[in-house]
């Protein structure tokens, strides 16, 4: 098997004397969609900067398809969707594709074709000449979404995808991600919300920097003898606090 | 350096601006409205000050109004009242020419004639036409002044050879007649219809340029920080440099562009004298603009808002208005404010533009100015493109 898609050793980033990752050692395989689990301010965020080539490690290291990061080598692979929908306002929702289609080499008729794929999967091809800044957040959502996915990119990163969307929506963006699993692609996808862990391949469980436990649901539910995984993840965060009051 | 990634930040700068239709009637209606009023203003014809004229003298009053009066810059009017400063107080006049009754026989005696000029003290430009007038008033004084008898001057005889005739030397009178100069003007470069606003516009044109490229730029780039569009950005593929590349070439054209609408404004509707090539205008234009948006780059990394944005405007742009030399010529400056003024870019941008548009310098002469603002554009396009890199 080729390289893992993600390796994390020892991956470590401080903010003056705040430490956001403290030691995260991880591997994520090619193929899966990885959950990054833990509350706000767990270091989700930080880790997938680190990955999206935007913050350098200030200890460990952080691998992406072999490559240290930050690499810029490896941005053309990467797809980013950030928490905050990154758009420009003025824009319309196909001139937002086709701008950040070109940054990633997608030009002409090329560009053209999947940016009309991309507005067609999430539904916005009714709208893709009306201004972003008039959009709903679910629909701003979606072309974020449609960003990160335009240039097919072999990893895909995503920061809480989910957050104030609805039910419906949320399905709906599952549904797509297990389609680009299905295609080959990495998913490491954060959230706190647990019953979306639950369609994970994989999820790490994290808490103030470190991973506190990472494998299938089903192994974490098991290991810690709890029915939900949302309990598995107070057992660990429990066990976690214990060990640091020794 | 990916031209495809520079040419989208450029195609999307200009998409968004020329989509905004108010700012880019902004950029060109606030110069042009600008340049408009103020050629009203300065080719206006002034006010007449009025001005007035006491003294017992009946002839000295006479001869006093005449010379004021010539040239039609002041009016002189009678008082209503024997109380001047209360005149001048109400306004009523605006400088008061106080004369004694004895300033010919004075005069005749070879004293300097003893004139008062009192006037409001509010105004230092009439304050000093008022003061000027004196001089022409004494002057017309002079024909008036008693004169003692004609003193027979001897006049040089012939003293060549001691065998030439003796002759008796006739006494010449010189005749006392003050003669009116005649003035002529030479102007090295311009003409005679050359005006403040010929000597100011060129300096405009490009402080107006800087100005909205500077606001513009740092105005968006913020914007792509508080949006989250920049972390996007610097997640892609693209450098730091092609972004400042392509902030650069896309504010540079509408900056070009807003010139080129003054200046066609300003040469054809505001009959604006004009010499010189437009080509180096806009060459000053682009290289004066791509500082702008730089330092416009730079500075923006400092500004959490868009109103921290405007607060650079009398940190940066307003300095430069003073100082560098468009409304306060900088060689009148004493040494530490023309040391200020020289630090500053515009400076050499309103040089290099007046000596292109008033006095029609090539290349050849303006390329000290051009080398210095290229330098100042350097130094900022550096300090862009690491805040740029430090905003990733």
């Amino acid at each position: 098997m080729a390289e893992s898609a993600v390796l994390l050793s020892g991956l470590r980033k401080n903010f003056g004397a705040v430490r956001a990752l403290d030691g995260l050692d991880l591997e994520i395989p090619r193929g899966q969609t990885f959950g990054l689990i833990g509350p706000n301010g767990s270091g989700k965020t930080t880790l997938i900067r680190i990955l999206a080539g935007l913050l350098r490690p200030s200890g460990g290291e952080a691998r992406v398809f072999g490559r240290r990061m930050p690499d810029r080598s490896v941005a053309r692979r990467i797809g980013y969707m950030t928490q905050q929908d990154a758009l420009y306002g003025d824009l319309s929702a196909r001139e937002n594709l086709r701008f950040f289609g070109a940054l990633y080499g997608l030009t002409g008729r090329k560009a053209e074709r999947r940016v009309n794929e991309v507005l067609e999967l999430v539904e916005l091809s009714q709208v893709a000449r009306r201004p972003v800044e008039t959009f709903s957040g679910g629909m701003r959502q979606r072309l974020s979404l449609g960003i990160a996915l335009l240039h097919q990119p072999p990893l895909l990163l995503l920061d809480e995808p989910t957050v104030g969307v609805d039910p419906e929506l949320r399905r709906t963006f599952w549904g797509h991600f297990r389609d680009l699993a299905r295609m080959g692609a990495t998913l490491i996808v954060s959230t706190h919300h647990l019953d979306e862990a639950e369609r994970c391949d994989r999820v790490a469980l994290v808490r103030f920097g470190v991973v506190l436990a990472d494998g299938r649901p089903a192994d974490l539910k098991e290991a810690s003898g709890q029915p939900t995984l949302e309990d598995a993840f107070l057992y660990f965060a429990d066990a976690q606090r214990k060990g640091a009051g020794q | 350096m990916n031209l495809t990634t520079v040419f989208a930040v450029v195609g999307r700068i200009i998409r968004q601006f020329g989509r905004d239709r108010r700012t880019l009637a902004l950029i060109v209606v606030v110069p042009v409205a600008v340049l408009a009023l103020l050629v009203w203003i300065l080719r206006s014809p002034l006010a007449t000050p009025k001005v007035a004229v006491v003294s017992p003298d009946a002839e000295v009053k006479r001869l006093a109004t005449a010379a004021l009066t010539e040239g039609g810059q002041l009016e002189v009017v009678e008082l209503e009242t024997t109380d001047y400063r209360q005149a001048l107080r109400d306004a009523k006049v605006k400088a008061v020419y106080i004369i004694p009754g004895d300033v010919l026989t004075a005069m005749a005696a070879g004293r300097a004639p003893d004139l008062t000029v009192a006037v409001q003290g509010t105004n230092p430009t009439l304050t000093r036409l008022a003061e000027a007038m004196t001089g022409k008033v004494a002057q017309a004084l002079l024909p008036a002044v008693p004169r003692p008898a004609p003193v027979p001057v001897i006049g040089p005889g012939p003293k060549q050879g001691g065998s030439a005739p003796q002759t008796t030397p006739s006494p010449i009178v010189v005749p006392f007649v003050p003669q009116k100069p005649v003035v002529h003007t030479e102007y090295v470069y311009g003409s005679s219809a050359f005006t403040s606003i010929d000597i100011m516009a060129p300096a405009f044109i490009a402080f107006f340029a800087f100005f909205f490229v500077f606001l513009l730029t740092s105005v968006s780039f913020l914007r792509e920080r508080t949006q989250g569009t920049m972390v996007r950005l610097f997640a892609s593929p693209m450098r730091p440099a092609e972004m400042v590349l392509g902030y650069t070439i896309g504010f540079t054209l509408f900056a070009l562009l807003q010139s080129a609408i003054v200046l066609v404004f300003v040469v054809y509707a505001l009959k604006i004298h004009y010499v010189g090539s437009v080509a180096l205008v806009f060459l000053i234009e682009a290289v004066l603009t791509i500082g702008g948006v730089n330092l416009g780059i730079f500075l923006s990394t400092y500004a959490k808002n868009e109103l921290q944005v405007v607060q650079f405007i009398p940190l940066v742009i307003v300095p430069q208005a003073i100082l560098s030399g468009f409304v306060f010529p900088l060689e009148d400056m004493t040494p530490a404010l023309r040391a200020l003024g020289q630090a500053m870019p515009l400076t050499y941008a309103n040089q290099a533009m007046k000596d292109i548009m008033v006095k029609g310098l090539g290349l050849a002469d303006v390329w000290p100015s051009l080398a210095v603002l290229g330098g100042f554009v350097v130094f900022f396009t550096i300090l862009g493109s690491v805040a740029a890199r430090r905003s990733a």
